[in-house]
């Protein structure tokens, strides 16, 4: 009995000696992994995310330009004086982005929500056709806009050549200051209606069959039951990808700055990227930040109302 | 009888018909570029286009032959594994203890951080990057990316760990196993689904992005999209070696995606319904 009691003594004394600084540290990492698990993320949140908007923040009070070394010098609200009241092209660049943002969700939403019914059944080669119409988001944006500057292309486009065909007369498209916009929306409701699709078609496969049968032996028309059934049953997963796609296209960049680089004569110069040419074009960096805190409050704003909305209708 | 047999044939009919529009709408441009690609200089720019070439390579060996291609090539490689070995280093554990201990501000944040437009970070990052030497290198690509990915990480696997049920970890610490043993040995191999659908759509992210690099890399760490673009600027009208690079810059990520299938649709899937 004592052999065993002074074993085991022995066996703790081992284990003190043995309890050296890693093993405490790393006994305190342990219990503590709650704060220092998500330390990193953490770190990383606030070196990249929120020191760099008080940087932004006062940047937007400075005028400064990248290329020459002169300091920068600090003018209050100048920046914001000059977009609101004097600069020409800020109100009409937002214009551009609600423009662009809701024409190409209403195209989306529309082609993705024909197809979505239309695909809602069981087929062979189901699967083989929505991978297919899952290329565009795929695909590299940069890549496929160069593929779409070459089929606009108003002289040797292939875009013309169909028009032709079709006996309609030609566009200049991303040329043309009138026909860029829609140009640009064509493009991006080529791109990203699939993603419509998917989600809508991921809803409709998850209504419950009741009603429908119900529909069905109260012999109403496909109509009828489109309105009445359909459409109210989808309507959160309807509510969850416009919401979705709309801040998405508030967003987009590379199509537009790849396909017309904001013109002709700034005819599709959306925000985004007119603070993209203030800031690396036209070298106005102080002034493209203080454009740049503006779209972050309209942002911050359109987030908090979507989170108010979300919180209410699925109590998150 | 022969009314109905009728009906039915011609709704297949109509069925068929529009599907094969559906694709031919997204999938011609896709058919386009290839075929360009193939095409000698002056069969690229025939008006009305040509159908039938023979087909040449000379435009895949003019973009192998423009020299800073395979360099960025090697670039976008590194920058992507990099990429997401960070995010998951740094996402997993930081999900892990978010699904047990839930915050609602946190998912305010995550999803403002979905929502702003990247340019709006990347004005001060140009400023933050030259000062601290991290303009034009990999690890300043790298952080950049980790910005849209670690949000989008932590938002996907939420549910993930949430499925794990505590009884298994409560079990393990019984037995003696740490907590942070716990959490790598019982608790990763069970959100495996979950991690390999993050690493798919975060290969996707990573491999298309164009904005980051464009500003935060210059002559060392310039990647594919960058490149490319580039190439585009220098040769406006050059349209068949323009098709040979957008064929060789696509084609990487489509071959990943279908390879990882499954995972791309549920990822796209969660995305969506969360």
């Amino acid at each position: 009995m004592s052999d065993v009691h002074i074993h085991r003594a022995g066996n703790k004394g081992a284990y003190k000696e043995d309890s050296t600084l890693i093993n405490r540290v790393s006994e305190a990492f342990d219990r503590n992994i709650r704060f220092l698990f998500p330390l990193p993320a953490l770190i990383i949140a606030l070196a990249l995310f929120l020191y760099p908007l008080i940087e932004l923040f006062y940047l937007s009070l400075t005028r400064w330009s990248l290329v020459t070394q002169e300091p920068r010098t600090f003018i209050g609200l100048g920046n914001f004086i000059q977009a609101f009241t004097r600069d020409e092209h800020f109100w009409k660049s937002v214009w551009l982005m609600l423009y662009f943002a809701l024409g190409a969700l209403a195209g989306q939403f529309i082609l993705g929500f024909a197809l979505a019914l239309l695909l809602n059944r069981e087929f062979r080669g189901e699967s083989v056709v929505r991978m297919l119409m899952l290329f565009p988001i795929i695909a590299t944006p940069v890549a496929m806009s160069m593929v779409w500057v070459i089929m606009l292309n108003p002289m040797m486009g292939v875009m013309n050549y169909l028009l032709s065909v079709l006996g309609l007369p030609p566009s200049e498209w991303a040329a043309g200051s009138k026909a860029v916009m829609p140009t640009l929306i064509m493009v991006d409701v080529w791109h990203w209606t699939p993603f419509m699709m998917l989600v809508l078609l991921a809803g409709l496969k998850n209504l419950p069959k009741d009603p429908y049968e119900a529909a069905m032996i109260d012999g109403a028309s496909r109509l009828q039951v489109f309105f009445k059934i359909t459409l109210p049953l989808m309507q959160p997963y309807i509510v969850l990808v416009v919401i979705l796609r709309l801040i998405h296209n508030l967003k987009v960049f590379d199509e537009i700055f790849v396909i017309s680089r904001g013109g002709p004569m700034r005819a599709s110069e959306t925000l985004n990227l007119m603070i993209y040419h203030q800031a690396f074009t036209a070298m106005n960096y102080g002034y493209a930040c203080a454009l740049g805190l503006f779209l972050l409050l309209v942002i911050l704003a359109i987030s908090l109302a979507v989170f108010r909305y979300r919180e209410r209708s699925w109590s998150y | 009888m022969r009314n109905y047999v009728l009906k039915k044939i011609t709704g297949k009919t109509f069925f068929w018909l529009a599907c094969l529009l559906a694709i031919f709408f997204f999938i011609f441009p896709f058919l386009w570029v290839v075929m360009m690609s193939l095409k000698n200089p002056e069969a690229a720019q025939a008006v009305p286009p040509k159908l039938i070439f023979t087909p040449t390579f000379e435009n895949y060996k003019q973009v192998f032959n423009a020299g800073d291609f395979l360099n960025a090539f090697k670039n976008s490689f590194i920058v992507v594994l990099l990429t997401l070995a960070a995010n998951l280093i740094v996402a997993l554990p930081a999900a892990y203890i978010i699904a047990r201990w839930r915050q609602k501000w946190l998912s305010f944040a995550i999803l403002f951080t979905q929502m702003a437009p990247w340019i709006i970070f990347l004005l001060p990052w140009y400023i933050i990057f030259k000062r601290l030497g991290l303009y034009d290198t990999y690890i300043g690509l790298v952080l950049s990316n980790l910005t849209y990915l670690i949000p989008f990480t932590v938002w996907l696997l939420l549910g993930f760990f949430e499925d794990v049920p505590k009884e298994i970890e409560e079990a393990a610490w019984l037995d003696g196993c740490s907590h942070t043993g716990t959490f790598i040995r019982m608790v990763i191999p069970l959100v495996k689904g979950g991690i390999i659908t993050v690493c798919t759509l975060g290969f996707m992210f990573a491999w298309n992005i164009f904005l980051f690099p464009l500003v935060l890399s210059g002559y060392r760490s310039k990647t594919l999209p960058v490149i490319v673009y580039n190439f585009q600027n220098d040769n406006s009208l050059d349209f068949g070696p323009l098709s040979a690079a957008a064929v060789l810059i696509t084609l990487p990520v489509i071959v990943f995606i279908l390879i990882n299938q499954k995972y791309f649709s549920r990822g796209i899937a969660l995305g969506g319904r969360k």
